[in-house]
């Protein structure tokens, strides 16, 4: 490599040099007082240390010693830890048919502040959950989390349309929660309040008391399954998380996990549209004819292409999307079918959006064109939304180019 | 005096010491933004995002299994940070304008046009060769503490730098070429 590249590329790295004690200041100022050690203590040293901590350092001891104390502690709890009023349903039972039931479903309330949050979910182990919102949802109304893909979908169901994505959303919130919530069930320490009446129903309840939360199980006397469970946490964002309507071990179909056949699919990694039908012309107009409603009738600054980006067309985009931020859900969808219509189109189509300032209903104004695979004319939109073949030397000249002539 | 390896830092930061972060900070946060800036084509955003990176970090220390390799690791958490931005970009264009992100839409990358020209260009390699030339850069042309962060043998290293920079020079020179 010449010493003029490398002189050049050592240049060009000082940027990011650039600032760089004030920022380390920022940073440093900004860090909480200690790092949290989240690497929590293995349950093989736990026990070690709650059966005297007696060292050692042999890994076939340690585990050894613990199945010891595991097992003792399951035989004390299957024979001596039945509830302490009496009651024929221990804590051990309860937490054995939530640790090992395949399917669960449950309808969840949130409460956090003004935030009220309603939605049924749907935990299918090891790797499948899906939540429909009921209230709250911010415009989504569906989520499913695949972990073992590592894909997030939503449904929309009002547009019959879906959106892919790697990165964890609601969904997969829900199912870290639930298994948090097993954790807590598994590590908190329970209390047996005995006998309550629930909605009229006879219940067991147990109070479980951990680190950040209480949860309180309303278990079932004759099954030892749980019926409800609301969580209270202790920290300054004071939340309650109700389950209630619980089932175990229920017939769920694994189709509720994937979007229906019917569903127009955005891979938002991709940047991909699936369609359960043809994209055609018909889509790309309707996909137009969403602006001019936000626009005091005109259309897009830019649509897929347009005028070269300067400052002054970047200013007049953002306006344009100032405009329709409010837009429906069912427009937002007609647009970007619209857009997956030219992102499909073979290459050399040469697609072409010139239709910045033309007011919807001029049809002396072209506003976009392409040409068809194997044809010798253009398919050009007026402002009137009708298209027209145009031969290549009637396409009227592109603004900013002729401009520049 | 000799350097504290980043597993002494590492430790210190760990029983509560701020400021030995303060010296992670100076070794890897240069390389932290050039990662970034692969993904966000903008100086600005680079460092902000590096700067959330180095929190996000500085929360997650204590379960990092290997303090020496700390180089490494905030390497690929400044990963899956930049991706989950591109992400949340992608989508946020697309719920404003309903459609794709223009690829016409450069956006100013706050540096001069020779710099940026040149990084728009590392940026364009494959991502380990890409790598290669930040530590490289970035450690002071220091090969031995580049392939170190990187986790090569050192003529690992050298190929992949030797690759980077044949690729670059090529790039270079088919751009000047398309120059009138």
């Amino acid at each position: 490599m010449s010493a003029h590249l490398d002189d050049n590329l050592g240049k060009a790295y000082e940027c990011f040099r650039q600032n760089h004690d004030a920022l380390r200041d920022a940073l440093t100022a900004s860090l909480p007082e200690s790092v949290t050690h989240k690497r929590r203590a293995g349950a093989v040293a736990r026990l070690c240390r709650i059966a005297g901590g007696f060292a050692t350092n042999s890994r076939t001891t340690k585990a050894a010693i613990a199945a010891v104390i595991l097992i003792t502690v399951l035989l004390g709890l299957h024979y001596l830890g039945g509830s302490v009023d009496g009651t024929s349903v221990a804590w051990a039972d309860v937490l054995k048919n939530v640790e090992t039931a395949t399917t669960f479903m449950y309808t969840r309330e949130f409460e956090r502040g003004d935030i009220r949050q309603v939605m049924v979910v749907r935990v299918m182990e090891p790797y499948l959950c899906r939540h429909d919102y009921i209230e709250g949802g911010d415009g989504c109304d569906v989520g499913i989390m695949n972990t073992q893909t590592g894909k997030q979908i939503n449904l929309y169901p009002r547009t019959k349309s879906a959106s892919i994505s790697s990165e964890e959303g609601y969904a997969g919130h829900q199912f870290r929660e639930y298994k948090d919530l097993k954790r807590d069930l598994r590590d908190g320490t329970e209390r047996n309040l005995g006998r309550v009446k629930l909605n009229g129903r006879d219940t067991i309840c147990f109070e479980i008391s951990g680190k950040s939360q209480t949860t309180t199980v309303w278990a079932d006397p004759n099954t030892a399954l749980p019926v409800q469970i609301e969580s209270l946490s202790h920290g300054d964002s004071r939340t309650r998380t109700l389950m209630r309507d619980i089932q175990f071990d229920m017939e769920l179909d694994r189709r509720l996990f994937e979007p229906p056949d019917d569903y127009c699919v955005l891979d938002l990694d991709e940047q991909r549209w699936t369609t359960p039908f043809e994209l055609t012309e018909k889509h790309l107009i309707e996909g137009l004819a969403v602006y001019p409603k936000y626009l005091d009738g005109r259309f897009a600054t830019r649509y897929i292409g347009g005028r070269p980006l300067t400052d002054e067309v970047k200013e007049k985009c953002q306006a344009d999307v100032k405009k329709i931020e409010g837009w429906s859900e069912e427009d937002a969808h007609k647009s970007s079918l619209g857009c997956a219509f030219i992102e499909q189109l073979p290459k050399g189509s040469d697609w072409q959006y010139i239709g910045e300032d033309v007011k919807l209903g001029d049809a002396t104004r072209v506003i976009c064109w392409w040409k068809p695979p194997g044809s010798s004319t253009y398919r050009a939109v007026y402002g009137d939304l009708s298209i027209r073949n145009v031969a290549p030397k009637d396409l009227p000249p592109i603004p900013w180019l002729a401009e520049k002539k | 005096m000799r350097k504290p390896s980043e597993e002494e830092l590492v430790r210190v930061v760990l029983a509560g010491d701020r400021t030995a972060y303060g010296v992670l900070y100076d070794r890897f946060a240069p390389l932290v933004r050039a990662v970034c800036h692969d993904y966000t084509h903008n100086l600005a955003d680079a460092q902000d995002l590096a700067q959330d990176v180095f929190l996000r970090a500085y929360q997650r220390l204590g379960e990092l299994r290997k303090p020496e390799s700390f180089g490494a690791w905030i390497i690929g958490i400044a990963r899956r940070r930049c991706s989950e931005w591109r992400r949340q970009r992608i989508r946020e264009q697309r719920r404003r304008a309903g459609c794709r992100a223009d690829p016409q839409a450069v956006e100013d990358s706050g540096l001069p046009e020779e710099d940026g020209h040149l990084l728009r260009l590392v940026g364009m390699l494959d991502e380990d060769e890409r790598l290669a030339l930040h530590a490289f850069y970035l450690q002071n042309k220091s090969a031995e503490e580049a392939r170190r962060i990187i986790g090569l043998s050192r003529s690992g290293f050298y190929k992949l730098l030797d690759r980077a920079r044949t690729k670059l020079r090529r790039q270079l020179a088919q751009n000047q070429e398309r120059i009138p």
